[in-house]
């Protein structure tokens, strides 16, 4: 995959709370597995005739 | 509808039409028309994102689903934020930096003239006639709730979106979906509420997990593997990825939306923002369903809620039939209702009444049986499939929904169809201009002389869209031919724009033909094979990547990928 070059204001910018975009997709990255967590754990709590 | 209902409904239709008007006054050129001169945040656009992908069938589709089989779907939109994050860092800076007007055109910067025509060419046919199901499908519901015939939904819908795309253009486009959005997040709590206070008066929010429990109403994740089934977290972390990805990446719809920003960053929280907020919204549309679901352990359900369906059975010679599944229906309804209160009284004396669950589980089974029959004797007698799960929400909505509050809803439903038919028609217009009629036809045009020209085009197909939603009725399975069409192109696309993105010695022969190679894999695999269509981009991508990949190293070298 070819390198993306990013200007520097892309690159070293915070966006919000986040320190860097890199920090962000990371965020999203937990937010999507917390996500499956979360709903599989209502699955399992809220479902009778889950095993 | 009464008095109140049609004051917000006229209330939103005129302020729609009022703000593209004003918008109209400021587009001078075809950078305005198409994006906006490229000046718009991400909070517009993050939500104009969403608005496009969110339709009215998935308002009320998808909570009709949800009332049959529960939450199950989420697992479809799973992938989506990861989705957002790879749009991010590969696919946006690529569009952004080469200030194209459609994600078509970086192909023929990257490749050639023919891979840009092609792809271009396979979105207007998909889309264009994508168009006209998106408008027929919520017009024929809205028909049987306003009690219109449904050509006077169609035009409505179709006029009023023509003539605000028309007018105001990409901005007008964006920011009614702005609003129209914002209606349908007030419409999804709305509706919460109002079915939560539907309910009998001692139903409590335990009481309603504890009853959609006992026919695993809330499962929202299987870990099963199962290609065939659609609803898996494989199918939805590795198919929906894809399909996201596709639908994000290489649709014009949605990529023109992000071409708006003002810069990169802007492009790019505009789709962080959906990251983080399509899941959850689609969570809230599938409880609906699942609390509908519920509410009618105590109402009783139409055995089939399409009512306009019941009439043709009803005049039948199979009525007879119908009216016995009707009967035996209601007597079961009767039994669970009865089961149900005496299930909630028990529970309230803290009793765990397992005989009573097993009792409404018995029931549920054979209440769907009921309704499955019932819908497949209706489907023999129409000659065509049922498609009664889009009503299970609006008749909910006529019923028991108080004056006022219905006219909001209703005037979500369509806010939801005309957010998406507006994006579709400012998608199509934008691609027939710049990567047809300038390409091939006039690339010295004058910049008013495009203007004109995309509006005359915006209306001839927004015209066509009205032509296919009237006729579509007619159509019968050809509109299930039409989505399935749309499906056998989109992971092909996708893998033409990773080949373009990623691989450096990709070369056009080899992107054109890969191009074909892929949308063959998948239509052989969708004739022969049972496996998911969620599956299709999977197959259709690598199968571009790696035929791609194969005669690029094959034939001559061709350009080097536009820096990102």
């Amino acid at each position: 995959m070819e390198k993306i070059r990013e200007p520097e204001a892309e690159r070293d910018g915070r966006i919000g709370p986040f320190p860097s975009w890199r920090a962000l997709y990371a965020a999203v990255i937990l937010y999507t597995a917390a996500l499956v967590v979360i709903l599989y754990g209502l699955t399992r709590l809220l479902d009778h005739g889950v095993p | 509808m009464s008095g109140a209902d049609w004051i917000i409904f006229v209330l939103y239709f005129g302020g729609v039409l009022a703000f593209a008007w004003m918008q109209s006054r400021k587009n001078v050129g075809i950078e305005g028309f198409f994006l906006a001169n490229r000046r718009l945040g991400w909070g517009a656009i993050g939500l104009s994102v969403m608005a496009t992908q969110a339709s009215a069938i998935t308002y009320i589709g998808t909570t009709g689903q949800a009332f049959d089989d529960g939450m199950e779907f989420v697992q479809v939109y799973l992938a989506q934020p990861l989705a957002m994050v790879i749009l991010c860092v590969i696919f946006v800076p690529f569009f952004y930096r080469a200030r194209v007007f459609t994600a078509y055109e970086y192909l023929e910067r990257r490749f050639d003239a023919k891979t840009r025509s092609l792809t271009s060419f396979l979105f207007l046919l998909s889309r264009g006639l994508a168009a006209g199901i998106v408008l027929y499908a919520p017009a024929i519901v809205l028909s049987v709730i306003m009690g219109w015939d449904e050509t006077v939904t169609i035009f409505i819908m179709g006029a009023v979106t023509i003539a605000y795309t028309m007018m105001g253009g990409i901005t007008a486009v964006i920011w009614t979906d702005v609003i129209q959005m914002l209606m349908m997040f007030a419409g999804i709590a709305v509706a919460l509420v109002v079915l939560f206070n539907t309910l009998p008066a001692d139903v409590g929010l335990g009481d309603v997990a504890y009853i959609g429990g006992i026919r695993e109403m809330w499962r929202s994740i299987d870990f099963s593997w199962d290609p065939t089934n659609t609803y898996t977290i494989w199918s939805g972390m590795i198919g929906g990825l894809f399909l996201a990805l596709a639908y994000f990446g290489t649709d014009q719809s949605q990529v023109q939306r992000y071409l708006t920003a003002s810069s990169l960053r802007e492009s790019r929280l505009s789709l962080i923002f959906n990251a983080f907020f399509k899941v959850p919204m689609q969570v809230f549309i599938l409880a609906i369903g699942v609390l509908l679901y519920v509410f009618y352990h105590f109402e009783r359900p139409p055995l089939v809620f399409n009512a306009a369906e019941v009439a043709v059975v009803n005049q039948s010679p199979r009525a007879e039939e119908f009216r016995g599944l009707e009967r035996a229906h209601a007597e079961v309804h009767g039994q669970r209702r009865e089961a149900t209160l005496m299930l909630l009284d028990a529970r309230e004396r803290g009793a765990e009444p397992e005989a009573l669950r097993d009792r409404i589980a018995a029931q549920d089974e054979e209440l769907a049986r009921l309704r499955a029959e019932s819908k497949r004797l209706v489907s023999e007698v129409r000659g065509a499939s049922s498609n009664d799960v889009n009503y299970v929400f609006p008749s909910y909505l006529i019923n028991y929904v108080p004056a006022g509050i219905l006219g909001l809803l209703i005037a979500v439903i369509f806010a939801a169809a005309m957010s998406s038919l507006d994006s579709e028609l400012t998608a199509l217009s934008s691609a027939t201009v710049i990567d047809f009629y300038q390409r091939h036809f006039k690339p010295d045009g004058s910049d008013a002389h495009y203007l004109m020209v995309s509006r005359a085009v915006t209306f001839v197909w927004g015209g066509f869209a009205v032509a296919v939603a009237l006729y579509a009725g007619r159509l019968g399975s050809l509109i299930e031919a039409v989505n399935q069409v749309g499906s056998l192109f989109y992971g092909s696309l996708l893998g033409v724009f990773l080949l373009a993105f990623g691989d450096r010695r990709a070369t056009a022969t080899g992107a054109f033909f890969g191009l074909l190679s892929g949308m063959a894999s998948v239509f052989l695999v969708s004739v022969l094979t049972e496996i998911s269509w969620l599956w299709y981009n999977v197959v259709g991508s690598l199968t571009v990547l790696l035929v791609g990949g194969v005669l690029s190293r094959l034939a001559p070298a061709g350009r080097e990928p536009l820096a990102g």
